[in-house]
């Protein structure tokens, strides 16, 4: 032979060929390789073995019922009829017409230490727009979720400052020098986004952040009590009944229109205030601070601002609108020396539905003509409250997980305002072995904020960078606006802050 | 001269019985140019791909599932050409009557493997075990063929070994080997079919055939009972 025949691995490819009957791809030097290699002759004649073995088993024969049901749907094919009943099998383009709708969104919830569980969506009324929802969602959750200063970082740019402005409005007759101060830190912030419909993703980041920021928030003991100054009696009587922010504008927007396209408002007020900074280095309002001064002549030190209240005897009024805040009302007289005479405060934290009883009777007052998605809402409020207290029970039972506990300190201190204290036990927290992600991330951001908060901004910068790679994920429930602030240009902007803002001299004296 | 046939009686006529359709004319026919006719209203081209795939894809299926649950199987079969019913509106003749028949069965059965998964139940119709006593029962599988008492004794003997073997083998040959011995599809077909390249469905089908080996050598089953009389030809001529 001219050419050489294959060798055996190149020949050992058609075997497979040979042995079931397809020769007509085997090139003719295969077969001849054939002829003289005892070896591959071998190994395609066990191959023809088990292949002639195979073909000894015979075919099987399905049920005459499996023809009848072919030959009926034939028919039935022919007539136009639909074929799915002659399907035995569970049919996947059916599915989804034939199975219920899918579950919606699990509904977040924050639970107590911070941490955030999925919990069954809370039934709402059919006819409230979804908008509605979603901000009804959102006041439900910062109704309970209150803000301390391990948040600043994250939610100080955003539109959170809507709420401030919101109670600082609120505030302002009462307390405007305070209102003045805490606005400090904030006077000279980066303008917010221009007006306009904020987007319910947005929204509902804004809501879970504030249930995030509960892991930081702590029932603050007040510190010694100090001389307080209080408004006017009469107005002592009427006011502090304070309305959470989101709810206090989802009210003023009630009567305008239809509520799913109203936009929410975002335009700074009058006097270019961007709110009050309170609660632990200015984070967000702590509203569990100022209603426990509400309820019961509690006096606080918040955000370096003092605050007192006595428990609210009297229906409150209606929470004016954002504009209201533009106006800055004149200085009420210094009533610090008879508020310092008062008797000590209570203990603190009361529980939630004393809060809740408190404010039942001049809500409903107020809601005296209001419309029916204003009582919807309530009504989601109020569910979520109940919520809220179950999965708190249901918590209280749940064992620690490795870390919680040192987590829960940290937290504490870090409510007591012991910055230094709660950043070493943060720290502390994120080398605990086991501790769960949840736990480890809460533990980092409270690291943040309390670094923030002690004016470390160089470690604060430095824990940011070892959390964001640690959490990408996570990231994204953080509002878009915080995230993209970085701790180092909130300090240049808080360096700059208190040389362009106007300086209250007429009014902090009273204070100092 | 296979015209579609118009059943309608003509009034005007006398009553006379509607022509049945040259069976023996649709058989020889390939099965795309049967499923074209059908699709164009020959009830009984449909019928004669019917009769010519329903035993070799109840084999594969059968075979394939590896569970002995002809129940499942047969409800696998009817999906299988209840789907390509429904599907008759979307063919476009690109790729085989026969590829796509099987792609559909193969879906299905993995589709039923997946929930097997999880679901594990035995089967009544299910082999009991192995040996020579285990397994389904002679009876089901033995032909009425004029085969010799001799061959038919040792055909039993083997046939026990080889479901087990057949049952033991990894899925994937399992499916090529199953594709290629009881339905008869090429191996390039069978390529298409799984997805696969050719050299790998060969290579596949040559560890099943060598597992195959190896199960019958360790059965005493030699090279003599395999005669090539008992090799009888499968579905690979079958409208192609």
């Amino acid at each position: 032979m001219s050419a050489l025949p294959e060798n055996c691995a190149a020949c050992d490819a058609h075997l497979v060929s040979l042995a079931c009957g397809e020769e007509a791809g085997v090139p003719v030097a295969a077969r001849e390789h054939l002829l003289g290699c005892e070896r591959c002759r071998s190994t395609l004649d066990d191959l023809r073995l088990a292949h002639r073995a195979a073909s000894t088993l015979p075919l099987e024969e399905p049920d005459a019922r499996v023809d009848a049901g072919i030959l009926a749907a034939l028919d039935a094919h022919l007539a136009g009829e639909d074929l799915s009943p002659f399907l035995r099998l569970p049919d996947p383009e059916q599915t989804p017409a034939a199975q219920p709708a899918a579950p919606a969104r699990p509904h977040l919830t924050a639970l107590p230490g911070g941490r955030r569980d999925e919990a069954p969506q809370m039934p709402l009324p059919r006819t409230v727009p979804a908008r509605r929802r979603s901000m009804g969602g959102m006041a439900a959750a910062a109704s309970v979720a209150l803000v301390a200063g391990g948040a600043l970082y994250f939610s100080r740019e955003t539109n959170l400052a809507t709420h401030r402005d919101d109670t600082v409005a609120e505030l302002a007759p009462l307390m405007p020098e305070a209102a003045e101060e805490a606005a400090g830190p904030f006077a000279d912030a980066p303008a917010k986004p221009p007006a306009g419909a904020k987007p319910a993703e947005e929204a509902k980041l804004e809501a879970r952040d504030k249930a995030e920021a509960q892991a930081t928030r702590r029932a603050a003991e007040p510190p010694t009590p100090k001389p307080m100054r209080t408004p006017a009696p009469e107005a002592k009587e009427k006011t502090l009944a304070l309305v959470p922010p989101s709810e206090a504008r989802m009210r003023a927007q009630l009567p305008a229109g239809p509520v799913a396209a109203t936009p929410m408002p975002q335009e700074l007020p009058a006097d270019g205030r961007r709110g009050a900074a309170l609660g632990g280095g200015g984070g967000d309002v702590d509203l569990d601070a100022l209603r426990q001064i509400a309820a019961g002549s509690v006096a606080k030190d918040v955000g370096g601002m003092k605050l007192s209240g006595r428990a609210n005897a009297g229906p409150a009024p209606a929470a004016p609108p954002p504009a209201a805040a533009a106006p800055r009302p004149a200085p009420m007289p210094d009533t610090s020396r008879s508020a310092a005479a008062a008797p000590p405060p209570p203990a603190f934290a009361p529980p939630l539905d004393e809060w809740e009883r408190a404010d039942s009777e001049p809500r409903a007052q107020r809601q005296e003509g209001a419309s029916g998605a204003a009582r919807s809402f309530d009504r989601e409020k109020k569910a979520a409250a109940e919520s809220l207290a179950k999965e708190d029970d249901a918590q209280a039972e749940k064992p620690a997980a490795p870390g919680e506990s040192l987590l829960a300190f940290a937290q504490a201190a870090l409510a007591r305002g012991e910055y230094d204290k709660a950043a070493e036990l943060f720290g502390k927290v994120v080398e605990v072995k086991g501790a769960s992600e949840a736990v480890v991330r809460a533990a980092m951001k409270g690291r943040i904020g309390a670094l923030v908060a002690l004016g470390r901004l160089d470690e604060a910068e430095r824990a940011r960078a070892e959390y964001l790679p640690r959490f990408p994920g996570v990231g994204v429930s953080i509002p878009a606006a915080p995230r993209k602030a970085s701790v180092r240009s909130f300090a240049t902007e808080s360096d700059a802050a208190p040389a362009a803002r106007p300086e209250p001299a007429s009014e902090a004296p009273a204070s100092k | 001269m296979c015209e579609p046939q118009t059943f309608a009686p003509a009034r005007s006529r006398p009553r006379r019985r509607a022509p049945e359709p040259d069976r023996t004319l649709l058989s020889e026919l390939a099965d795309e140019e049967l499923f074209e006719r059908f699709r164009q209203g020959e009830r009984a081209a449909f019928e004669v791909l019917l009769r010519r795939h329903r035993a070799p894809l109840f084999t594969f299926v059968l075979r394939v599932l590896a569970t002995g649950d002809r129940a499942r199987a047969e409800d696998i079969v009817q999906d299988a050409f209840v789907r390509i019913l429904r599907g008759s509106g979307d063919w476009e003749q690109r790729a085989r009557f026969s590829t796509w028949l099987f792609t559909i069965a193969r879906n299905l059965c993995l589709d039923a493997m997946r929930r097997d998964k999880h679901r594990r139940a035995e089967s009544l119709d299910c082999p009991a075990g192995e040996g020579e006593d285990a397994g389904r029962p002679l009876g089901d599988t033995l032909e009425g063929s004029a085969r010799g008492p001799e061959r038919e004794a040792a055909n039993a003997r083997v046939r026990p070994v080889l479901e087990a073997a057949i049952r033991k083998l990894p899925a994937e040959q399992r499916e090529v080997f199953v594709l290629r011995e009881y339905a008869g599809v090429p191996f390039k077909e069978i390529a298409e079919l799984t997805g696969t390249g050719e050299n790998t469905v060969k290579s596949r089908m040559r560890y099943a055939l060598e597992s195959l080996r190896k199960s019958l050598a360790a059965a005493g089953v030699d090279g003599d009972l395999a005669d090539e009389d008992v090799a009888r030809p499968r579905a690979t001529t079958v409208g192609r």
